[in-house]
């Protein structure tokens, strides 16, 4: 018999090992991915896979632009422009399309505080009416400070409000917006109505010291891009002191100090006069003796010639000419511009007053500082405060601390908790545009609706809902929400008469298009009041101070500081000085020579007793004597804004400072230097062929670039069906960079931040390069937006070790994030450097309501990988896979990369070479047509047509 | 040195062994992956479509 | 006998018989290293995990944490691939080029300067598997069959780097090899200890030295020497082919694969003179490792350097005659833009420095020699940073130029580098004998038939 094999193990331990090892193999689970849930019962018209289209509109200032939100899956992921308004038709502004961020901040309030702490709606609204009650009963006056308002149905509401309330004080603040234009309109003309400006009727324009082609004016880019190309071809001057685009697109860009542009406008409507042009009445002859254009040319080192031809130019083309004097000028200087608009017949042509909307009364500094001092005085009894920061945009700091102190309660309507809220006892969290109700008045003959694209995201209200619940608990009758008195003033006074529809066919029809033409009420026309222009005509002279000329401008993308916290617009560069993440200070060429100083150096600007230091950059063109920098930065609230860039609205509180013009101002080194985050870091060509520009004289003479032939190793590629390819026109492109935010947007391009900016590793798909040519005091500016190219015979794709990178049959170069194992060889080959390397986990580190940005149809990148442009071939394959489910075949236009779709200026065109009949073939052929770096071989599918220049003495002026 | 090792011991001197490794090995690969997958995020949250605003069709 | 004159200097210095040869090179792996070896491999070792634990920050952050950036893609991660790379070469030409011109002076050299060339491809191997973003899927440059029926790309150059560095190691690392085999067969028989005898005896592939075997063993030896001596030229080639086939200015010239070739002996020369001239008095091993031999290895230093000299002056000479503005720009950074000290830095060190080797004095200094050595070191590595980065930085479209900055952790990796080989080369010292006992007998007084004595 055997012996019995004894274990070592009993069979209870064996089972307890067996479980604990079991438990160990649970324990380590890995984390749960979520899930994929279908819906039990679908929404009704929810299409997940479909995107859905939400006619908007977007208000900043004294501007409205209306937009078309996309959602996926209930998600907004990217806002263009609304086909159906009348004059932008599909373009918007380019923070509408940024601002789409500031839905996701991560910053924003999520629930009403009440003295910081989190609270019910009940809790804080009870309070604030509680005190606006006791405040009435005690007849005290409660201030309302608010951004302006542009919405008729908002402005009733807070006339409403002010009739419940009678000791409401409404103050209107748009910190960017100087005060001169205004206070010149009224004088001049008895109203402050602005004016539409039509560029597209313009054959010769003056620009004095303005920005006219800025990201946020699609519809002045527009109008100036209809007459810039062979057909027609306009004149554009610019006078000013920085460079702006405006001025880096003009046909004669002159460095003018701005205190000297009144002066030159009254000069020119002299030389007009002299030629022929009657004055308008009130105006007498003697008023403009003292100006004379060849004196002002010496005096400030411009070529009489120049001026001589601009007043020829002028008169020749009469009502088709436009003069436009900017925000900073003093109220002399756009005086003299009515002037001359006037003198040539402009008014009503190019200069359209007829559809203004009605004025509003904007609080300039001086005012607000009249309703702050009572504040300090302790005569308000509550305070609101709705959209407006004034604890940081306020010029004078101890005075808002003062009134801040001295207000009893004080109320914040807002989105996240900015530096005003901080102050405020109440905070009451907003909506954004994207989840609101609204309606705007941009001009009289249109109407924009605003609805929401969204539902609300987090526990918030619309201001407007906030003010209407006021009014209902002050005893004014009012429904129940904004929405619904929105469409009873709708129905009551925005339906026609005539209109046969019922109101909600009429409702659902004007939400669908988002804009509603309507009759603009017929005015007479405005009358130049000749006396008031003789007054500001005398009080024009040389001026006296000896420092330098500081114009204050608002940021190029943070605007007045509202959109500080935007990734994108801070990552997004200075149009012209490419820099990012900050501001600084331009100085002009010759007075860094003289002063010593370089990109960087850290200087002391002080007027009127006011001191900042902010870092200088030296900037072609600069006039000299004058400087120039950006408001909206310096923020001391936001995750992304705090601590970026310098606050330089202090400076507005100085002695002596007119609007944002500071005529005394001096500049001192301190000796200190900053890196500063330079998105392009070098300005010249080089002698290189890149950016060509050609004088319209030139571009008639027969096609001077033939296209080369070159020898190659490589077998030519076939594309069967499609060949896709793009044509940029340069002549059209102003610079904006609209086309980099639309890209960024539509691609999940990720943010890197100042740090990885200095480092070189900003992720920008799409930039728009800037080029200076010939003499630093006056440079020509050439603009380039660089994509990928998709070379046919691509440099990238031959290097890749993993085959990541390779060619469709349709003509784009293909990158295959999966397979990307990221020897950044690719970028190395390509020589337009079009590619980005994904450093570190940009995207992945991304906060989760940013992610909710993220467009579905594009691969989200992780570390290690390359990527770059692709023509938006999602969209190309959307495109193709809606013909063949029609049943029928693609059509030019059907496709639209992001970019081109958001060029106000039409200067991007996306298309089938295949198509002899397509826009971009058509381009393609031109004879202004080349392609940079044509002479390596690579074959690249973006044709670039030369700028067009139209100098004055070119024989073919329009 | 002591009497040499049963069979049996052997056995289990070379089970502890692979159970040791199989141990080390599975901790290394399943940790590896924790740390790569714990950086990826949970999914974001469903947001919900306006109820009363008009979309285009198409 | 030939007259005192034409005599040449004995290749090993005083008397010694077979018997003493094999008990001064075989008894160094047998005895206890001397507390200076202790010392410096403590110091190497530390560097190297240093590097290694950098390497790991790297992986685990992003290949951010370097300065690499956008244009400069590539920057001390291929500075030093290629330097490492190159710094082989010298090995496998001693030991293939020179066995196959039957130069008997490398008889002495050929084992350490061949584990060196091995050691140098390691470490060189390290930087193109951590270069890449996402180093855990480098697996994917190997063509292997998969389910997705993938292949890489095998027109990219960095495709033919992996098929030439790969064979590179293989070839040296079995040439070295099967050279070792009866050094590791002598110390088996002399082996005390009974971990020593297994794996001496394993490694020794069962090496009885009988005639049969060593027929075979002569025959393979030149073989593979004849094999090496092919990849001495083409080695550096392919990693040249990484610069020379792209489109970027001060790359795109076809003077890179001699060029790099060049440069490479250069290198390697001047390591194993820098590492033999230190090795040989700390080893006790001056009577085999002579001046001579360090003599002749500073003339090939200096007859590189001459040929480095010449190749800087055709780049130039082509690109002034080019008439392309790209590259006349590129140029011009070589020895004025931001970079333009790196630039004279490479020339300095390359062409100027090693000219004072034409004095036979200094040839024969150790002290001059290895201060050459450093120099033309510190030389080539400035030239790949010159060639890599001051080409990238700026390129066809000013508007993406830009600077690049290394960071600690760029120098960190680098030193690392430099621990990691000469960890392994100390190693090497303590475990393997350093010097061909071999082939070192075959030149003893004696051991060739009189009247075919070659020096």
């Amino acid at each position: 018999m055997a012996e019995p094999i004894e274990p070592d193990l009993s069979r209870r331990e064996f089972l307890g090992v067996l479980g604990a090892s079991a438990a160990l193999a649970a324990g380590c689970s890995r984390p749960d991915r979520g899930e994929i849930v279908p819906f039990d019962k679908r929404p009704a018209g929810a299409r997940p896979g479909n995107a859905d289209l939400y006619a908007s509109a977007f208000q900043e200032g004294l501007s409205a632009y209306g937009v078309l939100v996309k959602t996926r899956e209930g998600r907004p992921i990217h806002v263009q422009g609304n086909d159906k308004h009348p004059s932008c038709a599909g373009k918007t502004s380019l923070r509408a399309m940024a601002d789409i961020m500031g839905l996701y901040d991560p910053g924003r309030l999520r629930r009403p505080l009440v003295k910081g702490r989190p609270a019910s709606w009940d809790q804080a609204r009870g309070r604030l009416l509680s005190d606006l009650l006791g405040a009435r009963a005690e007849r005290r006056p409660v201030l309302l400070m608010t951004n302006a308002l542009l919405s008729p149905t908002r402005r009733a509401l807070v006339a409403a409000l002010g009739k419940a309330l009678p000791g409401l004080k409404h103050a209107v603040r748009e910190p960017a917006c100087g005060g001169a234009e205004a206070a010149a309109l009224k004088a001049c003309y008895g109203d402050a109505r602005r004016p539409r400006l039509r560029l597209d009727r313009a054959k010769v324009m003056l620009a004095l010291e303005v920005e006219l082609l800025s990201g946020d004016r699609p519809e002045e880019i527009k109008g100036f891009a209809a007459n810039r190309g062979e057909g027609s071809m306009s004149r554009l001057y610019a006078f000013e002191a920085g460079m702006s685009l405006t001025g880096a697109n003009a046909d004669h860009r002159v460095p003018w100090k701005p205190s000297r542009a009144a002066a030159l406008g009254f000069a020119l409507a002299r030389a007009l006069h002299q030629s022929g042009r009657p004055l308008p009445a009130g105006v007498a002859d003697s008023v403009l003796a003292g100006f004379d254009l060849e004196a002002l040319a010496k005096e400030q080192g411009a070529d009489p010639a120049l001026l001589r031809a601009l007043a020829e130019d002028l008169k020749r083309a009469g009502s088709s000419a436009l003069v436009v004097a900017g925000p900073a000028l003093p109220p002399q200087a756009h005086a003299a511009a009515f002037l001359l608009n006037t003198m040539l017949g402009a008014e009503g042509s190019t200069v359209d007053a007829s559809i203004s909307p009605p004025a509003e009364e904007l609080a300039g500094d001086e005012e607000s500082s009249r309703f702050l001092l009572e504040a300090a005085q302790g005569r308000f009894a509550a305070a609101v405060f709705w959209g407006v920061n004034p604890a940081y945009a306020f010029p004078d700091a101890a005075l808002w601390d003062s009134s801040a102190a001295a207000i009893p309660l004080k109320a914040r309507i807002g989105r996240t908790l900015d530096e005003t809220a901080r102050a405020c006892d109440i905070v009451l969290p907003e909506h954004h545009w994207l989840e609101s109700w609204n309606d705007f008045e941009p001009s009289s003959d249109l109407l924009l609706l605003q609805q929401p694209a969204v539902a609300p995201l987090y526990d918030t209200r619309q201001g407007d809902d906030v003010l209407l619940d006021l009014l209902r608990g002050l005893g004014g009758g009012a429904p129940l929400d904004y929405r619904s008195y929105l469409m009873e003033r709708w129905r009551r006074e925005v339906q026609p008469a005539s209109s046969l529809l019922p109101f909600e066919r009429f409702w659902s029809s004007a939400l669908h298009d988002g804009a509603l033409r309507r009759e603009a009420a017929s005015r007479p026309p405005r009358r130049l009041d000749g006396a008031a222009v003789t007054k500001l005509a005398r009080q024009t002279g040389a001026p006296a101070a000896s420092g330098f000329e500081l114009i204050l401008s608002p940021g190029a993308n943070v605007f007045d500081g509202r959109y500080a916290d935007n990734g994108w617009l801070q990552e997004l560069p200075d149009p012209v000085t490419k820099l990012s993440w900050g501001n600084a200070v331009c100085v002009s060429p010759a007075d860094a020579v003289r002063l010593g100083l370089a990109d960087g150096d850290i200087v002391e600007l002080s007027a009127g007793g006011v001191e900042v230091e902010l870092p200088a950059v030296v900037q072609p063109g600069q006039a000299p004597g004058t400087l120039g920098a950006a408001l909206g930065y310096g923020r001391r609230a936001g995750s992304v804004a705090a601590g970026v860039g310098v606050n330089l609205f202090p400076m507005l509180a100085g002695s002596g400072a007119a609007g944002l013009l500071l005529p005394d101002t001096e500049l001192q080194k301190t000796g200190c230097r900053t890196a500063l985050p330079f998105i392009q870091r070098h300005h010249k060509m080089e002698g290189r062929d890149i950016a060509r520009s050609i004088t319209l004289a030139k571009s008639r003479q027969p096609r001077l670039t033939h296209s080369k032939d070159l020898a190659t190793l490589y077998p030519p590629r076939k594309f069967p069906k499609h060949k896709w390819a793009m044509a940029v026109d340069l002549s059209l492109c102003t610079g904006c960079q609209a086309c980099a935010v639309s890209c960024q947007s539509e691609n999940n391009v990720p943010v890197v931040g100042a740090e990885r900016v200095l480092e070189g590793r900003e992720m920008h798909w799409l930039r728009v390069d800037r080029y200076y040519e010939g003499p630093a005091e006056n440079p020509k500016v050439l603009l380039q937006p660089m994509m990928c190219q998709q070379c046919d015979d691509a440099p990238c794709e031959t290097v890749c070790p993993v085959a990541a990178t390779n060619h469709s049959d349709e003509g784009l170069n293909q990158m295959a994030y999966n397979r990307c194992v990221g020897t950044r060889y690719c970028a190395n080959n390509c020589p337009y450097k079009v590619r980005r390397f994904n450093f570190f986990e940009y995207n992945a580190q991304t906060p989760e309501s940013r992610r909710l940005a993220f467009n579905p149809e594009v691969t989200v990148r992780p570390r290690g990988v390359m990527e770059k442009c692709t023509f938006c071939v999602q969209r190309i394959q959307e495109a193709k896979a809606a013909a063949r489910s029609a049943g029928r075949a693609l059509r030019d236009g059907d496709i639209e990369p992001a970019c081109a779709a958001a060029c106000p200026a039409g200067a991007i065109v996306f298309g089938d070479l295949k198509d002899p009949a397509s826009r971009v073939s058509r381009l393609a052929a031109r004879g202004r047509g080349y392609r940079v770096l044509e002479e390596l071989g690579v074959k690249p599918s973006v044709t670039y047509l030369a700028d067009l220049s139209n100098p004055a003495g070119d024989r073919d002026a329009s | 040195m002591p009497a040499t090792a049963s069979r049996k011991d052997f056995l289990k001197g070379l089970a502890g062994l692979w159970a040791g490794l199989g141990a080390l090995a599975g901790g290394a690969v399943i940790g590896w992956k924790d740390v790569f997958s714990s950086r990826r995020q949970p999914a974001p949250r469903r947001l919900k479509p306006p109820p009363h605003s008009v979309k285009r069709d198409g | 006998m030939l007259p005192e004159v034409l005599r040449r200097e004995p290749l090993i210095a005083g008397p010694l018989t077979a018997a003493a040869l094999d008990e001064q090179v075989l008894s160094y792996p047998e005895r206890r290293p001397p507390r200076a070896w202790f010392l410096a491999f403590a110091f190497t070792a530390s560097v190297m995990c240093l590097g290694f634990a950098l390497i790991g920050y790297t992986v685990y952050e992003g290949i951010g944490v370097w300065g690499n950036n956008r244009p400069v893609g590539w920057a001390f991660d291929i500075i030093n691939f290629v330097f490492w790379i190159g710094i082989g070469h010298a090995g496998t030409l001693i030991s293939a080029i020179l066995l196959l011109f039957r130069a008997r002076w490398r008889n002495a050299i050929a084992r350490y300067a061949e584990a060196m060339t091995i050691f140098a491809v390691m470490t060189a191997g390290i930087f193109p598997a951590i270069h890449v973003g996402r180093p855990w899927l480098d697996f994917w440059l190997f063509p292997y069959p998969n389910q997705r029926g993938l292949w890489p790309n095998f027109r990219s150059p960095l495709m033919w780097d992996v098929f030439a560095v790969s064979t590179y190691f293989a070839v040296s690392l079995l040439f070295w090899y099967i050279g070792l085999l009866p050094d590791l067969a002598s110390l088996r028989g002399r082996a005390k200890t009974r971990l020593r005898q297994i794996a001496y005896t394993v490694l020794s592939l069962g090496w009885r030295g009988t005639p049969e075997q060593w027929r075979h063993y002569e025959k393979a030896y030149v073989i593979l020497a004849g094999l090496a001596t092919g990849l001495v030229l083409s080695v550096h080639s392919v990693v040249s082919f990484d610069f020379a086939t792209s489109l970027v200015p001060g790359w795109h010239m076809t003077i890179f694969p001699p060029y790099f070739v060049v440069g490479a002996i250069f290198a390697g020369f001047a390591m194993v003179v820098l590492v033999l001239s230190n090795v040989r008095r700390l080893m006790g091993i001056e009577n085999l490792i002579t001046m001579r031999h360090l003599e002749l290895c500073n003339k090939v230093i200096l007859g590189c350097s001459c040929l480095m000299g010449y190749s800087y002056l055709c780049e130039a000479f082509t690109a002034w005659y080019s008439m392309n503005p790209y590259i006349h720009h590129t140029f011009l950074q070589y020895v004025t833009g931001t970079y333009g000290w790196a630039g004279w830095l490479a020339v300095v060190c390359n062409v100027a420095v090693p000219q004072v080797l034409w004095s036979q004095r200094v040839r024969r200094s150790i002290p001059a020699m290895i201060g050459v050595a450093l120099c033309v070191t510190a030389g080539m590595w400035f030239e790949r940073f010159v060639i890599i980065v001051i080409s990238l930085h700026h390129d066809f479209l000013p508007s993406a130029w830009h600077v690049y900055k290394p960071t600690m952790v760029d120098i960190g990796i680098l030193l690392g580098s430099f621990g990691f080989f000469f960890t392994l080369v100390l190693l090497f010292a303590r475990v393997l004998p350093v010097v061909a006992t071999t082939e070192v007998k075959a030149t003893l007084p004696g051991a060739q038939p009189e009247g075919v004595t070659h020096g």
